[in-house]
């Protein structure tokens, strides 16, 4: 659980995993990521991913996050993680207030898009 | 740990977890008679006996195969960037490299991994080749694309690719003419 913060009216108090979502939804969002619910995250493999793709560290008024993604074949990787820390950070201090000091985009492996999710366009 | 790694480790746990359970119920007197029973009918029991040394024995291999493992498998290749750090491991690298060599002409099969050497990153490639093509232009080939790729789509310098020929793949001969 994050630290408490008080201001005037009362404490406002920001649980880890809220933001972990936060970063997660936001590193989805980048094309080039595969997103959770494909490939080695899915059904019972996915139950047994360890890190269950990000791990945060939430004080006061700061966030650290580290985020373990895998990627799509046909990007490129320093691209993409740039474009992941950037948005990672603009979701998380626009949703929380937090200012975020570090995000580090660990790459696991590079897989192909899942074709079933791929639309048919005619 | 890949996933193949996590399902076995998850099942051999489970095993050993209805064995404790089962010496500990015997230990205490509870469902003692059921324990017994059950071991002698799997040691009466030729094929019973078998598949249980295949499961138990596949099981061994596996623990020892792990506890000797010599990889270190979260090695990765890291750079700093204003917003923090980016860690490529090395499985990410290996499966880009994998996926540039089966797209050369000529490799019908590839296995890569990835090698630190003095001069930085290696690269060892072991591929089965099509019949009769030229095999040093699929080399050539080969250790240029693979070399490109990495540097074009991971911004890692590759120093080095080893190829090793292993085998040449079997013709396929049409059954028509």
């Amino acid at each position: 659980m994050a630290e408490m913060r008080r201001d005037a009216v009362g404490s406002v108090r920001i649980a880890n995993e809220v933001v972990g979502l936060i970063a997660s939804l936001a590193a989805a969002e980048i094309d080039g990521v595969v997103k959770s619910g494909t490939g080695a995250n899915t059904g019972f493999a996915g139950l047994l991913n360890k890190n269950r793709g990000v791990k945060v560290e939430v004080g006061e008024r700061e966030a650290a996050v580290d985020l373990y993604l895998s990627m799509e074949y046909g990007h490129r990787l320093p691209d993409v993680a740039t474009a992941v820390q950037e948005n990672v950070k603009k979701a998380i201090e626009s949703m929380t207030g937090l200012d975020v000091v570090e995000v580090n985009v660990h790459i696991q492996g590079v897989q192909l898009q899942d074709e079933n999710t791929e639309e048919r366009v005619r | 740990m890949r996933t193949f790694d996590r399902v076995f480790s998850l099942i051999l746990g489970l095993f050993f977890l209805a064995l404790c359970v089962a010496l500990l119920g015997s230990s205490l007197g509870l469902g003692h008679d059921i324990a017994v029973s059950w071991f002698k009918a799997i040691f009466s029991d030729k094929l019973l006996s078998l598949l249980f040394f295949v499961i138990t024995g596949a099981a061994a291999a596996y623990l020892f195969a792990m506890a000797f493992r010599s990889r270190n498998t979260n090695e990765t290749i890291q750079y700093s960037t204003p917003l923090g750090e980016v860690r490529i491991s090395i499985q990410a690298i290996e499966d880009l490299a994998l996926r540039a060599a089966k797209k050369i002409k000529g490799v019908r099969d590839a296995d890569v991994y990835v090698k630190q050497s003095q001069t930085g990153l290696a690269l060892a490639a072991r591929i089965g080749v099509a019949p009769d093509v030229a095999i040093p232009e699929v080399i050539n080939e080969l250790r240029q694309k693979m070399g490109s790729y990495i540097h074009d789509t991971a911004g890692i310098s590759v120093a080095d690719v080893e190829v090793t020929v292993r085998k040449i793949a079997a013709e396929i001969r049409s059954r028509v003419e």
